[in-house]
């Protein structure tokens, strides 16, 4: 049985200067509930890609399907709210708002998104218990840590709060920028595997990126981006 | 809660966030805003200080001076007469057939910093204020004796004087004088109500009383040997032989200007006759300038705050641009950024504007007393006027307006940098 592609991209191609384009891609597709692994040099447009594929930035040339929604025919508001509904998002570093504690940086999409908050309430709990619940999975039970400033956190704790709020509200696909690049490796190892773990508890489709070819092993399948114009896909061994 | 409610909760939380700029930042607007309502509350309290000091007088008639100087010494009790009006000269204007009343004020004494008015009681009868309203006694009444002597409401507040106090007039107009009319003391006989003008500051005595504290006086001093006792003096002829200065309230307005005329080309004596309103409002035109210059200047000032909140979101722009990116990630648009930024302004702005009419009223509650004593301006510490609000809104207003340079710059860089900062 086949299902519609939770990402499918075709001929993308990407220039922040004209004539002299950072990505460019002939095929890449994503299944709902599949991790997948992008790896590439600096320069190849891995945040580029993902840019494209959150909707934050415009197509330029080809297609990017989200969830069957062609994204180069979409304007930037119907872009914006298909991402704060769907689409959750870790960062390599300073993901969190220094500003706000625990609580409020976990639960901050769905101040931003209706129908992840609806998901929350729905399952028949409040965002509050959804956000300990979800940091307790990622290792983070300490009662009093939701009411702590984020500042007062290592980073590794710090990216779990991340994860926790990209998960918060079930989104179907996760973007993860580099986030384990400032962990040591042990730490790095840990929090790919509580993500991925909890990806697959709520059948979440990943798109990892990572220099760190050594933790392909915890994906579905690998995507290496090399230079723009050529890429290749190969299935894990 | 919403998503604006969010916007403006996550300002307030970023602010905060950064309270020792933002602190600043709300602390200059708030003097800014003290400086140009301050100025705005003064000009306007003490205009409407000096225009319900007197009413219904058509005349105030002194020795030869600038009408200014007549005004402020005989009616708001500033500066000193040029020189005296003989009683000879008084007693004949007084009784022109167009007159229908005069108060006689004789002025160039003092107690503990108070002036010491001689005049009738004609002055209880005929004197008007705020409109058309007369002295009221809140005890007592007027004199009778020739030593009583009726307080105003400030001196009795502040000195803490009933009816039956014994007060020592002292000669001259200093707050600490060493030459006393100790010998001849007075006994407060009335109290007047408060009224909001220099009456309340008053201590008033007849004409006779004066002429009786300066009976053994020679040439500005008591001569040893030669003082006159308090029962002596009674029987004395005590007939003026000079005041500062007199009011006049005519049968008909439409001799106003005649009798002025008149006056003022009178053969005997140099006099000036002013008309209140007339002068007050040459007062206006001479300081309207200087309140023009003063408004300019606190709008400028007002202006340097803002622009230092311009200056202070500015700063922080660039090294908040991880801020926006993960505001955008979690599903913020352009325009949510662009929201935060004017919510910041305005809520800068808007503290700004009530620290400072905070700080308005607390220095206007403990500059008041002061201006009070020392102009015998009476500053009321009333609530916010329409002005006062719509200054408050035009500063808020400039400051969204400023606000908006910055947050139109975040919104191009939430469009440009995505979920990357492209420096």
């Amino acid at each position: 049985m086949t299902s519609a592609p939770l990402v499918a991209v075709r001929d993308l191609e990407y220039a922040w200067q004209p004539g002299r384009p950072v990505l460019s891609l002939r095929e890449l597709s994503l299944a709902p509930g599949e991790r997948l692994f992008v790896s590439g040099p600096s320069g190849s447009g891995k945040s580029t890609l993902l840019g494209l594929i959150t909707g934050v930035l415009p197509v330029q040339t080809g297609q990017v399907e989200v969830m069957g929604h062609a994204m180069q025919a979409m304007r930037s508001a119907e872009r914006d709210a298909l991402r704060a509904d769907h689409i959750g998002v870790i960062f390599q570093v300073f993901n969190l708002l220094s500003y706000l504690n625990v609580m409020d940086n976990v639960t901050l999409p769905c101040r931003f998104s209706a129908h992840r908050r609806q998901r929350v309430l729905a399952a028949g709990t409040d965002l509050a218990t959804e956000a300990r619940r979800l940091l307790g999975r990622l290792g983070l039970d300490d009662p009093d840590l939701p009411g702590r400033p984020v500042t007062a956190l290592s980073i590794g704790q710090q990216q779990r709060v991340a994860a926790a709020r990209a998960l918060l509200g079930r989104p179907e696909l996760i973007i993860a920028d580099e986030p384990t690049s400032s962990l040591d490796a042990q730490a790095r190892a840990d929090f790919v595997d509580l993500l991925v773990g909890e990806c697959r508890a709520v059948n979440a489709g990943i798109v990892f990126v990572s220099h760190d070819l050594s933790l392909a092993g915890h994906f579905d399948r690998q995507f290496a981006l090399a230079d723009p114009g050529r890429e290749k896909a190969r299935r894990p061994a | 809660m919403t998503t604006i409610g969010t916007i403006i909760r996550l300002a307030g939380r970023s602010l905060w966030n950064r309270r020792g700029t933002a602190m600043l930042t709300v602390f200059s607007i708030a003097v800014s805003v003290t400086l140009l309502l301050g100025v705005e509350r003064i000009r306007t309290e003490t205009r409407s200080s000096f225009a319900n000091t007197i009413s219904g007088t058509d005349l105030i008639v002194g020795a030869r001076s600038g009408d200014l100087n007549l005004l402020l010494y005989s009616v708001f009790r500033i500066g000193n007469a040029t020189n005296n009006i003989s009683w000879t000269t008084y007693r004949e204007l007084a009784q022109r057939r167009e007159v229908a009343w005069t108060i006689p004020v004789s002025l160039g004494d003092s107690h503990r910093g108070f002036r010491v008015m001689g005049t009738t009681a004609d002055y209880f009868r005929h004197y008007r204020f705020a409109g058309d309203r007369n002295l009221q006694f809140a005890a007592g009444g007027p004199f009778d004796d020739l030593f009583d002597a009726v307080i105003g409401a400030d001196v009795a507040r502040q000195l803490g004087y009933v009816q039956g106090q014994s007060v020592v007039i002292a000669h001259g107009l200093g707050a600490t004088s060493f030459v006393n009319h100790d010998d001849k003391p007075f006994v407060v006989k009335g109290i007047l109500k408060k009224t909001g003008t220099p009456v309340d500051r008053t201590v008033h005595v007849s004409l006779e009383a004066i002429e009786a504290i300066h009976a053994d006086w020679q040439s500005g001093a008591r001569p040893r040997g030669a003082e006159i006792s308090a029962e002596d003096v009674r029987r004395l002829e005590l007939r003026p032989r000079a005041i500062t200065a007199f009011f006049v309230g005519l049968k008909s307005r439409a001799a106003t200007f005649r009798l002025q005329r008149a006056i003022n080309e009178y053969p005997e004596e140099p006099l000036s006759a002013i008309i209140p309103g007339v002068a007050l409002q040459s007062l206006w035109d001479l300081v309207g300038i200087v309140e023009v210059a003063l408004l300019a200047v606190s709008a400028f000032v007002v202006l340097a705050g803002l622009l230092g909140l311009l200056t202070t979101i500015l700063t922080n722009l660039n090294e908040r641009r991880r801020e926006m990116a993960v505001l955008r990630s979690v599903g913020a648009r352009p325009w949510h950024i662009f929201t935060l930024l004017m919510s910041e302004a305005g809520l800068l702005a808007v503290c700004g504007v009530a620290a400072g009419f905070g700080l308005l009223y607390l220095c206007l509650a403990i500059a008041a007393p002061f201006i009070e004593h020392r102009f015998g301006i009476f500053i009321a510490l009333n609530p916010p006027g329409s002005y006062d609000l719509a200054i408050g809104a035009i500063v808020v207003s400039v400051a969204l307006l400023l606000g908006a340079i910055p947050a139109f710059r975040a919104y191009r860089n939430a469009l440009a940098d995505g979920l990357t900062i492209r420096l």
